[in-house]
Formats: C-alpha cells, sequence, structure tokens
C-alpha cells in the first residue's frame, strides 16, 4: 500500500481532478438548467485543445524560443471560440427543439444538405491530396453560418411567434446531443485529420517540464502542474461567485428552478441558456487545452471521449445540476484515477474502471449525488 | 376615479392544443382600478391570466397594454412593459433566499438606490419577510410564500399586477391580511387584476368585476351591482 503515501499520487490526482472538475461544470449547468446531457461537451473540450493547439503552433514558429504570453493568449482565444461554439451548439441543435413552431424541420433540411456537402468534398479530397482542402473549410463555414443565421432569425421572430414553451422533448435532446458529438469529431477529423498532434517543446516555457517544488527523492510539482491548479482555482472561484452573486448568475438558477416563472420576471430564458452554454464552453477549452499540456500531444478527434465520460460521471457523482457537487466528483474521480494507475499493476490496467466504480456505489446509495438534494418540495 | 383603459382584452381565444378554453372573452381594465375575474374551477380564469402574460398564446383576438398590442410578444417582453403577474401557487424560487427572490422580481430595473428602497418598502408591508430574508423561500409557510410572491411582483414595480387566487389555501385572517394589502398597493396607485374564486371578499375589495363561466364572460358590473344581483347570489356568493 505503499502507493498511497507516494506524494507523486496527490499531485497527479490534484491535476487530473482540477481537469475533470472544469469540464464537470459545463455538463451539470446545462443540465440543470434544460435537464439535458449535453453529451457534445466533450467535444467543445477537444475544439478548445485544437485551437489552443493551432494558435500555439502558428505563433510558437514564428517566434524564437519560448514566449511567456503565448499559453494565456491561445487560452482565452480558445475561451472565445469555444464560448462561440457553445452558443452555435444551442441555437443550431438545442433551441429548435424546445421551440413549437416548424423551424426544426427548415433546419434539418439545412443541416442535411451541409452533411452531404462535406461528405461529398471529404471523399473526393480523399483521393487527392493530403492538405485539409480549402472548399471543405468553405462548405463548414458556409454551413455553420446558415446555421447561425437561421437559428437567430429564429430567436428574432423570424419563423413566426416567439415559442411559448422552454422544454423539449427529453429523448430528441438527448439523441440530439449524441448526434452532435459525432458530427463534432467528424467536423475536427476534417478539419485536422485524424493523424495525433502535439505542442511543439520549444513553444512551452522551460519551466513546464521543470520541478518547480521539489517534495522527495525527484517527485515534486512540475511548471504545469502548478499552471493547472492555479488556473483551476481561480476559474472555478470566478464561476462560483458568478452563479452566487451576480445577476445573470440568479437568472441562471431561478431559470434551473423554473423557466416559466424566471420569465414572468422578466428574464429572457433563452439568453439565459445560451449564456449557460458559453461558460460552460469556455471552462471546456481551457481544461482542453491544459490537458493537452498536460500530455503534451498525442491530440486527436477523439480526445475528448475520456475526458467527457468521466467528467459527466463526475458531475453525476456530485449531483448532477450542483456546480460545487461537479467540481468535488472531479477531484474525487481525479484521486481515485491517479491512485489506481499509482498502485502498478491492474491497478493502473484498470484505473477508469475504478473510477467508474465509485461513481456507481455513490449513486447507489445516495442516487441525487453526494452534495445534490434530494426533492422534496413544498405546496 | 378611473383613468385610460391600460390593459384590454378583445374577443380573445386561447387554450391548449386541441382544447379551446377562452372562448372570444373581452375585459377592460382603467388605470387604478381593481378588477376581479370571477368564475367557478375550470372557467378558465388562470388561462385568461396566461394569455395575457404570453405564457399560453392567444389564437385569436387582441390584447393591448397601454395601447400597445403584447399578444405576439414573449412572456419577458411583455414583462418589460410594466405587467406582472403573481400566478397560482406562488411559484417561489423554492432553493434561492427570501431576498434572492425579491431580487428577482427587480431583474429588469438598473436602478440600486430605488430598488433599495422598494425593498425597505416590501419590507415595511410585510415585516416578517425582513426577519426571513436569509431563509430559502422554500422552508417558508403557506401565507408567508403568498407574501413573498406579492413582494416579489412588487419590485418590478409594474403598472398593472395581476394575482391569481391569492388567498388560495391561506387562513381567513391571512386572506383578510393579504387583502388588506392589495387595497393598499391599489391606493399607491398599483392598478390590481384580481383572479378569485372568494368572490365574497374580492367583490367587497374590488371597483368592478366580471364573471366567467366556461370560457365566456357572463356578467361584467361595478363590484357593488353583481354583489346584489340574483344570479351572481346564487351561483357564487352562497346566498
Amino acid at each position: 500500500m505503499e502507493f498511497l503515501l507516494d506524494p507523486g499520487n496527490t499531485i497527479n490526482a490534484l491535476t487530473l481532478g482540477s481537469l475533470y472538475a472544469m469540464i464537470a461544470v459545463g455538463y451539470t449547468m446545462v443540465y440543470g438548467i434544460i435537464k439535458l446531457i449535453n453529451f457534445a461537451h466533450g467535444e467543445v473540450f477537444m475544439f478548445g485543445a485544437y485551437i489552443g493547439l493551432m494558435i500555439i503552433v502558428a505563433v510558437g514558429s514564428s517566434t524564437s524560443g519560448a514566449v511567456l504570453w503565448l499559453l494565456p493568449v491561445a487560452i482565452l482565444l480558445a475561451m472565445l471560440a469555444c464560448a462561440m461554439m457553445g452558443t452555435i451548439l444551442d441555437w443550431a441543435a438545442y433551441l429548435p427543439l424546445r421551440q413549437n413552431h416548424r423551424f426544426p424541420d427548415v433546419l434539418s433540411v439545412l443541416g442535411l444538405v451541409g452533411s452531404a456537402l462535406l461528405a461529398i468534398l471529404y471523399f473526393t479530397r480523399s483521393n487527392g491530396g493530403t492538405d485539409p482542402a480549402p472548399g471543405i473549410l468553405i462548405a463548414l463555414a458556409t454551413t455553420v453560418f446558415l446555421l447561425f443565421v437561421a437559428s437567430t432569425a429564429t430567436l428574432m421572430g423570424g419563423f413566426g411567434p416567439p415559442a411559448r414553451t422552454f422544454e423539449s422533448s427529453r429523448l430528441s435532446a438527448l439523441i440530439t446531443a449524441i448526434g452532435m458529438s459525432l458530427s463534432l469529431q467528424t467536423i475536427a477529423q476534417l478539419i485536422w485529420t485524424a493523424n495525433p498532434q502535439a505542442i511543439p517543446d520549444r513553444s512551452l516555457p522551460a519551466f513546464f517540464n521543470e520541478t518547480v517544488f521539489p517534495i522527495s527523492n525527484g517527485a515534486g510539482v512540475q511548471g504545469k502542474q502548478l499552471v493547472i491548479w492555479v488556473t483551476a482555482a481561480i476559474l472555478t472561484s470566478i464561476l462560483t461567485y458568478l452563479v452566487s452573486a451576480t445577476k445573470i448568475g440568479k437568472a441562471m438558477r431561478a431559470c434551473a428552478i423554473d423557466k416559466q416563472t424566471a420569465s414572468l420576471m422578466g428574464v429572457n430564458v433563452n439568453h439565459v441558456i445560451a449564456f449557460t452554454f458559453v461558460v460552460g464552453s469556455a471552462m471546456a477549452a481551457v481544461a482542453g487545452i491544459l490537458q493537452t499540456v498536460k500530455v503534451g500531444g498525442n491530440l486527436t478527434p477523439r480526445f475528448g471521449y475520456y475526458p467527457g465520460v468521466i467528467a459527466f460521471a463526475a458531475a453525476v457523482l456530485g449531483g448532477i445540476g450542483n456546480i460545487r457537487g461537479a467540481m468535488l466528483g472531479g477531484l474525487l474521480l481525479g484521486f481515485t484515477q491517479s491512485f489506481a494507475e499509482g498502485a502498478g499493476g491492474k491497478g493502473s490496467e484498470y484505473s477508469f474502471a475504478f473510477a467508474f466504480g465509485l461513481m456507481v456505489v455513490v449513486i447507489i446509495f445516495r442516487p441525487w449525488g453526494l452534495l445534490g438534494r434530494a426533492t422534496a418540495k413544498r405546496a | 376615479m378611473t383613468g385610460h383603459p391600460i390593459l384590454t382584452l378583445e374577443s380573445v381565444h386561447s387554450g391548449y392544443g386541441p382544447l379551446e378554453v377562452l372562448r372570444g372573452i373581452t375585459i377592460e381594465v382603467h388605470e387604478g382600478e381593481i378588477v376581479t375575474l370571477l368564475g367557478a374551477n375550470g372557467a378558465g380564469k388562470s388561462t385568461t391570466l396566461n394569455t395575457i402574460c404570453g405564457i399560453v398564446r392567444a389564437r385569436s383576438g387582441s390584447i393591448c397594454l397601454s395601447g400597445e398590442e403584447i399578444e405576439q410578444m414573449p412572456v419577458h417582453a411583455i414583462v418589460e412593459k410594466g405587467l406582472c403577474q403573481v400566478p397560482e401557487g406562488r411559484k417561489l424560487f423554492g432553493d434561492m433566499s427570501v431576498l434572492e427572490n425579491l431580487e428577482m422580481g427587480a431583474y429588469l430595473r438598473n436602478d440600486p438606490s430605488e430598488i433599495g428602497k422598494d425593498l425597505e418598502h416590501c419590507y415595511e408591508l410585510f415585516p416578517i419577510l425582513a426577519e426571513r430574508r436569509k431563509q430559502m423561500a422554500g422552508s417558508l409557510s403557506g401565507g408567508e410564500q403568498q407574501m413573498c410572491a406579492i413582494a416579489r411582483a412588487l419590485m418590478a414595480r409594474p403598472k398593472i399586477l395581476l394575482l391569481d387566487e391569492p388567498s388560495l389555501g391561506l387562513a381567513p385572517i391571512l386572506v383578510q391580511q393579504i387583502f388588506d394589502i392589495i387595497r393598499r398597493l391599489n391606493d399607491e396607485g398599483t392598478t390590481i387584476f384580481l383572479v378569485e374564486q372568494n368572490a365574497n371578499a374580492a367583490l367587497r375589495l374590488a371597483h368592478r368585476g366580471y364573471v366567467m363561466e366556461t370560457g365566456t364572460i357572463t356578467h361584467c358590473d361595478t363590484a357593488e351591482a353583481l354583489l346584489s344581483d340574483k344570479s351572481v347570489q346564487e351561483g357564487y356568493l352562497g346566498y
């Protein structure tokens, strides 16, 4: 049982747990407000990683050596891009399901045309050169733009009177989320190919891979681990403040409790939902980049799958809908997985099983999660 | 006493799916009035309020608020025009504190000092809320919840306040208290549209009243006239 005392495991656990926590809050916030498991959240994380990587590679190759501001800038830009992506995801895929007019049909046709166009371009490309053809990017951009225009038009009432409901069929939304997850993976493959990519070593400051806090016989905290801890601590604190003390945070909680009554207070519920996607997606983008920095690369379109499902498990473990619960769940699963890996042998082989096992055990005894509450409402 | 019409419904039809609940109702509320809408269970009273607020869409007819057509607007935009509803069953945000509930009422306002004054005013109207401002709204008693719901609506400084069965499930002494508050609000200048089953109390409070039966308006008169109307007395006042 020596691995339990190894400080290296605790350090790894905190790092992994911080990353899971940052992803898990996105699942839990979206679930809290529209009761949807946004399976495409892991893909937002993956896109964040790619966008960050592209910026680091592009800037890193034109500057000599590592620059300190490169990572923060890449993180900020990826947050911005993923925030937009989250909004488009909600407006294009989920909002139409919450509306009760004919727009979903229009959108489906649009989406089908876009997908067909993409498929054709993909196959013409695979016969030809190896670079992603500019045509694909143009088609992609056009599709996204059309979706954006169409959904904005819906919000403005261009397709008829505004919706009176904010609820979609839970099953349709869930299937749509799975569909979006797969589509986004395919789109990522079209843009960045399926070959693993890595951050060039020299584009990050040297201290990232050095031990900044030596603890004992060679073990210690690496620079990048410290960066991950600090970033996670800052962002989760900001999020906690945002939700508990600001106006938009209160509106988010009110919508999570009762959207119709929130609208009677003058809250534009669809804007609040979009904002929830913005916040969750931005957090996922940060986690995506930091995960890439942590493992040094191996970035593929499937990058978001495992962190995504574990973070989802973390959200459930902590009590889905509860933000602090998601953070706690992320940390717990990070610890479980890291210590299983630290134990070596079968432990490291089955580290995911240990993480999911913990979730299963917890929800057998507390189906509402660790910090969630069994709902009992007073009349 | 009464000023310009502030809220007008003109042969409004509305309902849910294949079910038509409102069959062409016409209602007028003037500035400064207390108008009450009476009717039995299932007559369409709550549907009327929800159609005005935009939660249920009007199928035909027009709804005007201060002369502006609102029947196509989304709920939050209607609220922005100065209309506020205290929904049936209170519908407080149970997992938020009393203070946060009141702050949600003032969601559309951006005048912190005025909001603070209104908060003080609400605490003065309902001292119990001041005591419990930190407490979760879901843990309040029924009467306290009703007060909190009314206070939350007041925080929006509505031009017209819609109340859906504020006396429902409350002890008689609390009903009296709630009705006194409604009168006081009206004296302070808020127009009130009150939906009630407690016809007796509502008519004693209101200036005018409408009586509704299966989706149509059957009576429309001053409160005194309705109180002494034979068919209203038999049907709703229990004489």
